[in-house]
């Protein structure tokens, strides 16, 4: 079994494992109370993120396959959302310049997605660098750790990565716009 | 694209950036030569490139952070669903909300099982929800959570399920640890109550404390078949086809899932078995057996780490339900039990008492059932063909079963004494013949029902898989020779009674001394011995 398939078996767990320590931080659930599990996820994984300490080496390789399952995570829920909002009309691309230089305000998720995976068409790795870094958070050591490859070669293809995607969002919003 | 290309395209940009601003124009033209496409390419990446220094390097869950906020859940509290209220909320898992409920028509509470609202419509989560009332509606079991119905009115879909009351199991070991004997009881009910779904083909996939109710009366009921699969119909875990179960979805507890769980590959009933044993040891030792600090490493040490044996951790713990728990904790499944039965065997071996457990069949070196054969350790009555000496415990029920017949095997042969007495005594009176006849009678019985007991001792000792068999092949024998053994001595009593009055009540208790062995005390430690009650706890 390869490891492509090893993870998606694991992303659910992962999903899952997010959710109950969400729950965790919680407390003790009161009757009525408004389930905020999927909000705390977040909270969740930025501890697991943030938690240095962390002797155990298979961390960074918990971290990748919990960057897969984020990534499910956002893209399901923007879907779900744009579903909710436009009555099921295609959600349209809102990324200009102006929200890109504002540290990523108004990013649209779903245009990303779309893009990252035309992207592991013409470079798997580099996809992969992408998926790692925006929606897993991985640093640039830890996503060089995480592929086994070194830190420059990561920060090269991250560098090419951004120029592609940046390109293809623009140009899918450009042909899809009004 | 040509991957060729795409690596050109790829040193270019790289080598370009490497280039002073002014001059990558010119250095471009003269690397891309004629090829305009080339050169319009990697010119309208580094163009991108300029203005993408902030693009995406926010993580998108900082980014988009909202997407992670949840509706308030709708929840069903207060609403009437067909004959059900629904009165309040009991319990909320990714795949489902349970309510309780009460049933007007018939006046009880019941436990429903509801889709969360965002799911209602999901189509994917009605067919689970319908499978799981499915699963639940095939195993009938006293430990398995009775499904009254599955219901659908309106756009709700619904699982009526009997209310059962009591504290869960994670609960109940929130007070500490299990003691051993209650231990013991509730590890046997948990896995016939499981045994029972993988009789029909159901895997349970999310056996875990939170998931088993203590009921009032002392025994348990397994919950939630939310994950359970039919064996026969196992969920394709590759890319192909309708999968129920798609990633992101609440798919069992990482904490409680079998190595092969969690690498993905198809489960089996072993993957319950080893659930069951992370259960068993948490119920024992009060700590998860592979528990780390956080949820990654304890994945890591399911897949890799050896958990630290439940005897050594937990010294007041039996050694053999050690042995049994760790059995089902073995990383590869074929080392664990190979069928549910025999880990429910070796359970009950162990509740009625002999202190040895053995492997089921589940092989320990060379991965083939058939070759492993440790008469050392083979159970009693394991499925297990075995020679081996098997000793109880002191004073268990099985102990005491052999002590019985040992003691009455030995005691036949001790009223020969006696008989002959009787004999010699009435030698030359009128009842010589009576006297002399009763001696060479009495010899018969006790022939036959001393040998057969002894052959009994001897058969549970060495040969502990063919006791069963030769019990109910030496019952008869045994009982008409008792039968006959009790005429005999009240006749001798009879015949000496005036003469030699001592000796004839002597025969008269020894006498009623065998009735009521035979009638009352055998029966009781056969019982004990061999569960013979109900007829379900004997193998």
């Amino acid at each position: 079994m390869g490891d492509e398939k090893a993870a998606s078996a694991l992303m659910p767990l992962v999903y899952d494992e997010l959710r109950r320590l969400a729950h965790a931080y919680m407390g003790r659930e009161r009757p009525g109370q408004t389930i905020q599990a999927t909000a705390l996820v977040h909270e969740a994984y930025l501890r697991l993120l943030k938690d240095k300490k962390q002797a155990w080496q298979g961390r960074t390789h918990f971290l990748a396959i919990a960057a897969t399952s984020m990534r499910q995570i956002l893209v399901e829920r923007a879907r779900a959302r744009g579903a909710i909002k436009r009555g099921g009309e295609k959600v349209r691309v809102t990324l200009n310049e102006g929200a890109m230089g504002d540290g990523g305000e108004d990013v649209d998720v779903l245009a990303i997605d779309a893009a990252l995976t035309k992207l592991a068409d013409v470079d798997p790795q580099l996809a992969r660098i992408v998926e790692l870094r925006f929606f897993g958070g991985l640093t640039i050591g830890e996503a060089a750790e995480a592929l086994d490859i070194s830190p420059a070669t990561v920060k090269r293809g991250w560098m090419l990565a951004k120029a592609w995607l940046r390109r293809e969002v623009l140009e899918e919003e450009g042909s899809h716009g009004p | 694209m040509d991957p060729e290309r795409w690596q050109r395209i790829n040193e270019l940009f790289h080598a370009a950036l490497e280039q002073e601003p002014g001059a990558r124009g010119a250095f471009l033209r003269a690397a891309c030569g004629d090829d305009s496409e080339l050169l319009a390419e990697v010119e309208s990446l580094l163009s991108s490139h300029s203005q993408a220094d902030e693009f995406i390097e926010v993580p998108a869950y900082e980014s988009a952070a909202d997407l992670l906020e949840v509706e308030a859940d709708e929840s069903l509290v207060g609403q009437r669903l067909g004959p059900y209220e629904v009165m309040e909320k009991i319990g909320q898992g990714g795949m489902g909300v349970v309510y309780l409920a009460e049933d007007t028509r018939l006046g009880r509470t019941v436990a429903i099982k509801a889709l969360p609202s965002n799911l209602t419509c999901d189509e994917r989560s009605r067919e689970r929800l319908r499978r799981e009332a499915r699963a639940a509606a095939t195993v009938s079991h006293p430990g398995i959570a009775t499904v009254h119905s599955l219901e659908e009115v309106d756009d709700h879909l619904y699982i009526v399920y009997e209310h059962v009351q009591g504290p869960t199991l994670r609960e109940e070991m929130a007070d500490g640890p299990l003691p051993s004997g209650r231990l013991a009881a509730t590890a046997l009910a948990i896995a016939r109550a499981v045994g029972a779904a993988h009789e029909q083909g159901i895997i349970h996939r999310d056996l875990k404390p939170e998931n088993v109710i203590r009921t009032p009366d002392g025994g348990i009921k397994v919950l939630d078949l939310g994950l359970a699969a039919f064996e026969n119909n196992p969920l394709p875990t590759g890319s192909s086809g309708f999968r129920l179960t798609i990633p992101g979805m609440l798919l069992g507890t990482p904490a409680y899932m079998s190595p092969e769980q969690l690498r993905g590959e198809d489960v089996d009933h072993r993957a319950d078995i080893f659930a069951f044993g992370v259960l068993v040891y948490e119920l024992a030792a009060g700590t998860h057996p592979f528990a780390q600090e956080d949820p990654a490493s304890t994945i890591a040490s399911i897949l890799e780490l050896e958990p630290a044996d439940l005897h050594e951790e937990v010294p007041e713990s039996a050694p053999e339900i050690s042995r049994i728990v760790m059995l089902c904790l073995r990383k590869d499944r074929a080392e664990r039990y190979e069928r549910t039965a025999d880990l429910v065997a070796d359970l009950e071996q162990l509740e009625l008492g002999s202190g040895e457990v053995g492997q089921g069949s589940g092989p320990v070196v060379t991965g083939r059932p058939e070759m492993q054969v440790n008469p050392a350790t083979a159970p009693p009555f394991s499925s297990t063909p075995s020679a081996g000496i098997v000793s109880p415990p002191r004073y268990s029920p099985l102990w005491w079963w052999r002590f019985h017949q040992i003691v009455v095997g030995i005691g036949y042969y001790a009223m020969l004494v006696p008989l002959w007495l009787v004999k010699k005594w009435t030698e030359g009176g009128e009842s010589a013949a009576w006297g002399s006849a009763m001696f060479f009678i009495a010899l018969v019985p006790v022939g036959v029902a001393g040998i057969l007991r002894i052959h009994l001792w001897f058969t549970s000792r060495y040969y502990p898989t063919e006791l069963l068999q030769q019990r109910s092949r030496a019952a008869v024998w045994i009982h008409s020779a008792d039968a006959l053994f009790v005429v005999l001595l009240l006749s001798g009593a009879y015949l000496i009674a005036i003469e030699h009055a001592s000796v004839a009540t002597l025969l008269v208790a020894f006498a009623i001394g065998y009735l009521i062995v035979a009638t009352m005390i055998e029966p009781t430690t056969s019982r004990a011995a061999f569960r013979e009650e109900g007829g379900s706890g004997s193998r």
